[in-house]
């Protein structure tokens, strides 16, 4: 490992982007970094995964995600691996293709770190007009050859999904073997009509981290539901910036996180509305212990213009021990005047009373508390539009709950 | 000719505007324009300050140089000419006036503009059971008057002017000024603390009950100078004290600097509330003139029990940006945030507060009502952390803004960070417009629209407005007419 991380991972891709030689990742100082610290990333030698690399992965492994018919996706280490997907027969009106990434996708540090590091895209389409009823699921999967490699890499995924069309993407981000410094990054866009669902599965381990990225345009009387579980123990930053820039459109942005031992999960939202009698949704919920910072910084800007907005967003927190921590930052700015705007954020511990009300009725403490975390939590994960998404989701993180409770 | 006219006609009517915008004519004392050492040393000179006080300034100044300009805030602030003001301007001195009827009658006629009630008297006369209110008046960089001393001695408080309590309670000042805000806390905090020419010094002594309410009045008169002034008040075991601030200038085109530092101390079970009028010059309709508020103010709440209240109506300035804060250190000390800031035209304001949980359970309450009208921009910034010990800490933040018009805006960035599994944090922050059903209501029963829409304001401030002394109360309702005059139709 050299100076500094970034320039060694820019110097491994051969692609400098637009990153000076003196540029290295950002550090608390930076507004946008206040609550996140990416000093664990320096102390590790990342190796950029690239074209030529061969990975050993058989079979992708288990997410505990079960999603009835899939077409499955799989990314190894940032790359479409076509034998261990379903790219035979695929839904009438869907398209999958992979080549060579290209855009430039904005000026922040995570927008330009992808664009360094980014190699291949892989391009989803839905054709104007079709409902694709089967799931598709893209499984990002890290691998490296043994248990202490490590392997950097930023998939690119970009989504369209015509107007008037239908479809329901599942992504999962899970480690086969080794552990990985991933950037990926996810472009989507509904056109007029469309409808999306989009839920993502974050399950990495201890010590990988990621610095996801995910760009999203709703227009005109288009729907976007979408869901985060966050379970991984790793550091995990997903940065989202939606924008409504079409009149009546609709979105929901919800999550649900866990975090224990030095996990690190950071929830960045920005979402823009440009566009009349829009509305967005944001409904974020929490649970820290052992040592597990959580971060949400929510920001709701409407535009001059923007009448008739209802821009609403909620974050909520537990925490479990007195060294985990969570900071919240749910911003408003505002330029409109006939809009409905609010934001509420709590933080705070289980509640006595409820605690108290489960044991007079002989449930031990350690369950009581499990059970009170866990309805906490699935609070988010009722607000999945999909039934079936719902369940899945659901057992998903009462095992990684209960996992960690047993 | 038709020109002039013109011009005179609009100049009348900003004037009724904003009613504080005369100037007085008065002889002035002032030091060089700039600054450098040696007008620091000189300011210390003419407050006939110890040796301490001056190496304090000096220390102050020397950071203060490389200090950078703030650049997280909001409102776009023009780089601002430190070389190009006044650092000290006093009304000439005839003589030291020993009481008040020898202070220059000009002076008292500003007051009297201003309606404070300087002279004891007067206050008496105009009201009969009227509640005293023990008045510092601050005129440019000076104090110029502070009535009923008398009573206040016979309790043991001591209410005067910064520089004379550095002369007659030299211990007391030493160890509290800076204590709160060090001098290298910000840039402007750091420039106050090098230039500082006056303000107001509390002291309530243990077990005191301040018997009426104390007040500061300050005003900017002279052209060209920027106003620095610093309040320390400090409230020993079991006191209390109310204390109002209040300040306006007059118009002027160019903007004028007002980075005052407030610092405020409480000890076991003491309780100081602080209220403020703030009605500085907010410049005319296209932006032009009027003043930079950048204050600094904090309450440190260092005892048991001990409690801060802050209350704010802030109407006036172009550009405010200020957080008065507390710092809960002591176990079941408690924090108070009530804020009602107005900004129209094109004033814009970032103001909010820090409520720092360090003690077991401390308690911090924050209400916040922005209005927003014409092209104005306004942001409530605050911050709430809980740190580790403060085991039971306990928070509500509410903030609320109201748009009147589609050319303004309003932002709500909190913070809120918690280190502790036993605290309880709430934030809650609404934005919304006065609803045409509301305006229609007293249209329809004969009230004008623009009393209809101060009528609609003072009820969605009137969780604020009922925190503030009564005297102010009145005083604050209307000034939120003044303020919105012209934001409709």
């Amino acid at each position: 490992m050299t100076d500094n991380v970034l320039q060694d991972l820019l110097r491994q891709r051969g692609a400098p982007g637009r990153f000076d030689t003196g540029d290295a990742l950002p550090t608390r100082k930076a507004e946008q970094w206040k609550y996140t610290d990416l000093k664990r990333l320096e102390k590790i030698g990342w190796t950029v995964w690239l074209a030529e690399d061969v990975h050993g992965v058989v079979r992708p492994p288990e997410t505990g995600l079960e999603l009835d018919g899939a077409v499955d996706l799989v990314l190894v280490n940032g790359f479409l691996d076509r034998d261990l997907s379903a790219l035979d027969n695929l839904p009438t009106g869907l398209s999958v293709e992979a080549g060579p990434a290209a855009d430039a996708w904005g000026e922040g540090f995570t927008e330009r770190l992808s664009d360094a590091l980014a190699q291949e895209e892989l391009t989803i389409r839905v054709d104007p007009g079709r409902t694709v009823d089967a799931p598709i699921h893209i499984r990002h999967v890290t691998w490296g050859a043994d248990k202490d490699a490590a392997i950097a890499h930023a998939a690119r995924v970009t989504i369209t999904v015509g107007a008037g069309a239908e479809a329901c993407i599942v992504e999962s981000h899970v480690t086969a073997e080794g552990r990985g410094f991933s950037v990926p990054s996810l472009g989507v866009s509904l056109d007029r009509d469309a409808r999306l669902g989009l839920y993502t599965l974050l399950g990495e381990g201890a010590q990988s981290a990621q610095l996801a990225l995910s760009d999203i345009g709703v227009a005109e009387n288009a729907v976007l539901d979408s869901f985060i579980l966050s379970v991984g123990d790793g550091l995990s930053r997903r940065e989202t910036r939606l924008s409504m820039a079409g009149e009546r459109g609709e979105a929901a942005l919800s999550g649900s996180y866990f975090g224990a031992g030095d996990a690190v999960i950071d929830n960045t939202t920005f979402v823009t509305h440009s566009a009349e009698n829009a509305t967005s949704r944001q409904f974020f919920r929490g649970v820290l212990d052992d040592h597990a910072r959580g971060v949400f910084q929510g920001k709701v800007l409407v535009r001059e213009g923007a009448q008739g907005t209802d821009g609403q967003q909620q974050h909520k927190a537990l925490l479990l021990s007195r060294h985990a921590e969570v900071d919240a930052k749910p911003e408003l700015e505002i330029y409109a005047d006939d809009v409905q705007c609010a934001h509420g954020a709590t933080v705070g511990a289980i509640d006595a009373d409820q605690l108290f009300y489960m044991r007079a009725r002989g449930i031990p403490e350690d369950r009581a508390r499990a059970m009170l975390t866990e309805s906490f939590l699935i609070e988010a994960v009722e607000k999945i539009a999909r039934p079936a998404i719902r369940d899945t989701f659901r057992n998903v993180l009462s095992a990684r709950l209960n996992g960690e409770t047993a | 000719m038709a020109t002039t006219e013109t011009v005179q006609k609009v100049s009348a009517l900003e004037a009724e505007k904003y009613r504080y915008g005369f100037t007085t004519e008065i002889e002035m004392d002032f030091a060089p324009k700039g600054l450098n050492e040696d007008i620091v040393r000189l300011i210390s000179q003419k407050k006939e300050e110890p040796e301490w006080l001056l190496e304090w300034r000096l220390k102050a100044f020397r950071l203060w140089q490389d200090m950078p300009e703030p650049a997280w805030q909001k409102p776009d602030v023009p780089p601002i000419d430190y070389q190009d003001l006044y650092y000290y301007a006093a009304p000439k001195k005839k003589d030291g006036p020993k009481s008040l009827d020898e202070v220059d009658p000009k002076l008292l006629e500003t007051y009297e503009k201003l309606g404070i009630p300087l002279k004891e008297q007067e206050v008496l006369a105009g009201v009969e059971g009227a509640p005293k209110v023990a008045v510092d008046a601050v005129f440019d960089s000076v104090s110029v008057a502070t009535t009923y001393r008398k009573e206040l001695e016979s309790h043991g408080i001591v209410f005067c002017s910064i520089s004379e309590a550095v002369k007659t309670h030299p211990e007391l000042v030493k160890k509290y000024l800076g204590s709160v805000v060090p001098y290298s806390d910000n840039k402007h905090a750091c420039l106050n603390s090098a230039v500082f020419t006056d303000g107001s010094f509390v002291y309530i002594p243990k077990g005191v009950r301040c018997p009426m309410e104390l007040s500061t009045y300050f005003r900017i008169n002279a052209q060209d100078t920027g106003q620095f002034e610093r309040t320390l008040i400090v409230a020993d075991e079991g006191s209390y004290v109310s204390y109002l601030e209040g300040c306006t200038a007059p118009m002027r085109d160019e903007n004028q600097l007002h980075a005052a530092v407030v610092e405020l101390i409480t000890l076991d079970d003491a309780e100081i509330k602080y209220s403020t009028v703030q009605n500085w010059y907010p410049g005319d309709e296209n932006g032009k003139g009027g003043i930079y508020n950048f204050v600094t103010k904090r309450a440190a709440c260092r005892g048991r029990n001990s409690k801060v209240s802050w209350t704010q109506v802030e109407t006036g300035s172009a550009i405010t940006w200020k957080y008065p804060s507390c710092i809960l250190q002591g176990d079941n000390s408690q924090g108070e945030f009530y804020s009602v800031a107005i900004t129209n035209n094109r004033q814009e304001a970032d103001t909010g507060t820090k409520m720092i949980h360090i003690g077991k359970n401390t308690r911090s309450r924050i209400i916040s009502k922005g209005i927003s009208a014409g092209r104005a921009d306004q942001t409530y910034r605050g911050l709430v952390r809980v740190m580790p010990n403060a085991d039971g800490a306990r928070n509500f933040t509410q903030c609320d803004s109201l748009l009147i018009g589609d050319q303004c805006g309003a932002h709500t960035i909190p913070y809120i960070e918690s280190r502790n599994p036993t605290a309880q944090l709430e934030h809650e922050a609404t934005t919304s417009r006065i609803s045409e059903d509301q305006l229609f209501y007293c249209l329809s029963r004969g009230i004008g629209e623009e009393e209809a829409v101060a009528l609609i304001v003072n009820g969605f401030c009137k969780e604020v407005m009922q925190t503030l002394p009564m005297e102010f109360a009145v005083e604050a309702q209307k000034l939120i007419g003044i303020s919105l005059e012209g934001s409709v139709g």
